[in-house]
């Protein structure tokens, strides 16, 4: 079982998120916002680690999804003057698991390298299709996504950016608590443990009576409306859309964002994305060359904790650290 | 007929690993399959199990051709299996690897909620299993925690907990110490029982076979060279001198 990471936890956490924005904005104003980024991206880690931890499958190609969501508000927007996000989270939904089923028909009956190549090929044609398409995607320009309308009735038009910011904080906090409940209850699922089967032995899985590929394409559906989802989060936040974020750089990040939280915990990649948003702004403002910045980042963490910063916790030095007086747990 | 199978053919490049066999079971429990090394003992359970297909020939279940049905769809109909080499979850506990059997066959494993620790019917069933194997004491350990007859006894109980018509256990005992073999087979065999399916059973150790077989088929390069009772089998000159290398004349 999946044992941590339960409702209340991810409430905990939500909570915890909520209460640091003001803090942060108090402390340090303009890096509240980071919080809002590493919230929509946690979403996008937690349904890319659905693939990668629970079926094995890695994917180079996740920002294919996260792209599909971001055009899907910028483009909905500009052409037919859709101003409701809860219609545009749908509209992303639909589409990123659309495609998915598409492009995984083929590619889930591979494994490794291969899924991962096929993955990667697949989310590059998209960022050339958004890239060369520019009379209708406004190409390296992208297109802009306007303040929407949320919860059907609240414009958010009107204000300015500063207080759309701490609104749509807390708007992308609840979308956060009820898709990482939705997925804490998915990976702890009869169907969650059978990913988990598939992905130890496929063979097993089989001579037990399933059907592989099919669990396997259902996750990657389920993991793309997720980075589809928080795709469509993104573009409102970021207020411009670009074909950046259909980039492999793009899927490389969050498959970092997962291993830098530790994609063996069910919390590893909402840990993850909140760390790496702060990290990557931090090199920003260190050096120009701040992709080596986090290169060396990634080797020193695949060196120095290969299970990322949720698997310290399991070491012996980190428990002896934290433990509490008096035999308290 | 539990099952026949008429001159099933399987070759792979220019070897022919199975080569015209045909034989029915229908009211036998304990069939052991025997022959050397490279006869076709593997290759045959897995065309039985539809891990393979065959060339040409037919697998009979109950009435029921299913030479083209693939390893997951004889499942279903009630061919079970475990490996040579143990291939559990090793990812899963013990409870989890048998509840894993006992969801497949409710049907259960597509359903995204609730928690399967709620299906309390399927955990209870996946204890009972455990028991029936003597495996209740390690249902919170991992297969990796378990001794390596343990986790040969998992494989099967894996199998079993499909509750099949038919059984298939290629080398149930291999990698368990000598000492340990009739220990395991023992509690493999009560349990099966039981549970009241038919198996046929791979083994290498004739101590073993003889002491257990209600049936013994003989594989030599692929042929099926003897098929009957095991004293009979035993008594035979060819099997003797080609199998068994003249111990047990």
């Amino acid at each position: 079982m999946v044992r941590e990471g339960g409702p209340w936890v991810i409430v905990g956490i939500a909570v915890a998120v909520a209460l640091l924005y003001p803090i942060v904005s108090f402390l340090r104003p303009g890096w509240e916002i980071m919080l809002t980024y590493g919230t929509v991206l946690a979403i996008a880690a937690l349904g890319f680690n659905l693939l990668f931890h629970h079926v094995g499958l890695l994917s180079f190609g996740h920002a294919a999804f996260f792209g599909i969501g971001a055009y899907t508000v910028g483009l909905s927007a500009k052409y037919f003057g859709l101003k409701s996000l809860e219609l545009h989270l749908l509209i992303a939904a639909l589409l990123s698991a659309l495609f998915a089923f598409l492009v995984g028909s083929v590619a889930v009956r591979y494994r490794g390298i291969f899924f991962a190549i096929l993955m990667l090929v697949v989310g590059q044609i998209t960022w050339g299709f958004y890239v060369k398409f520019y009379s209708i995607t406004g190409g390296t320009d992208g297109v802009r996504a306007p303040k929407p309308l949320l919860l059907l009735i609240y414009d958010t038009a009107p204000l300015s950016y500063h207080a759309f910011n701490l609104v749509y904080h807390y708007y992308s906090l609840l979308w956060f608590v009820i898709l990482a409940l939705a997925m804490w209850y998915i990976v702890n699922s009869p169907f969650g443990y059978t990913l988990r089967a598939i992905r130890d032995s496929e063979d097993r899985a089989r001579s037990l009576g399933v059907e592989s590929w099919r669990y396997k394409l259902i996750a990657l559906a389920i993991s793309a409306t997720y980075v589809g989802i928080a795709g469509a989060l993104y573009a409102p936040l970021n207020r411009l859309v670009t074909p950046d974020l259909a980039y492999w750089t793009f899927s490389g990040k969050i498959v970092f964002m997962t291993i830098l939280g530790g994609a063996g915990h069910f919390l590893g990649p909402i840990l993850g994305a909140l760390v790496y948003t702060y990290l990557e702004t931090i090199a920003q403002m260190i050096t120009i060359h701040w992709f080596l910045v986090m290169g060396l980042m990634i080797v020193l963490i695949m060196v120095l904790m290969p299970e990322g910063i949720l698997g310290l916790t399991r070491r012996r030095a980190f428990r002896s650290l934290t433990k509490l007086p008096f035999g308290l747990r | 007929m539990l099952l026949e199978i008429k001159e099933l053919r399987k070759s792979f490049g220019g070897v022919r690993a199975i080569d015209g066999v045909s034989f029915a079971i229908d009211a036998e429990r304990r069939v052991f399959l025997i022959g050397p090394n490279g006869a076709g003992k593997t290759t045959l359970v897995n065309l039985i199990s539809g891990y393979l297909r065959p060339d040409s020939g037919a697998v009979i279940f109950r009435g029921k051709n299913v030479s083209g049905l693939d390893m997951r769809e004889r499942s279903r109909l009630g061919i079970a299996r475990s490996f040579q080499l143990v291939n559990v979850f090793w990812n899963l506990t013990v409870e989890e690897n048998l509840a894993m059997s006992v969801a497949s066959r409710k049907g259960i494993t597509l359903k995204p909620f609730p928690p399967l620790r709620s299906h309390r019917e399927v955990l209870e069933e996946a204890a009972e299993v455990a028991k029936a194997f003597g495996l209740e004491g390690s249902l919170d350990m991992l297969p990796t925690e378990l001794s390596q007859g343990d986790r040969k006894v998992l494989d099967v109980a894996m199998a079993l907990a499909l509750r099949p018509r038919l059984l298939l256990l290629d080398e149930p005992t291999s990698g368990v110490a000598t000492r340990d073999k009739f220990a395991i087979m023992e509690r493999i065999l009560a349990a099966v029982e039981s549970y009241g399916a038919a198996t046929i059973i791979v083994e290498h150790d004739m101590d073993v076979v003889f002491n257990y077989a209600e049936r013994v088929l003989v594989l030599h390069h692929g042929k099926l060279i003897a098929d009957g009772d095991p004293e009979k089998v035993r008594s035979r000159e060819d099997v003797r001198s080609v199998l068994l290398g003249g111990i047990y004349a």
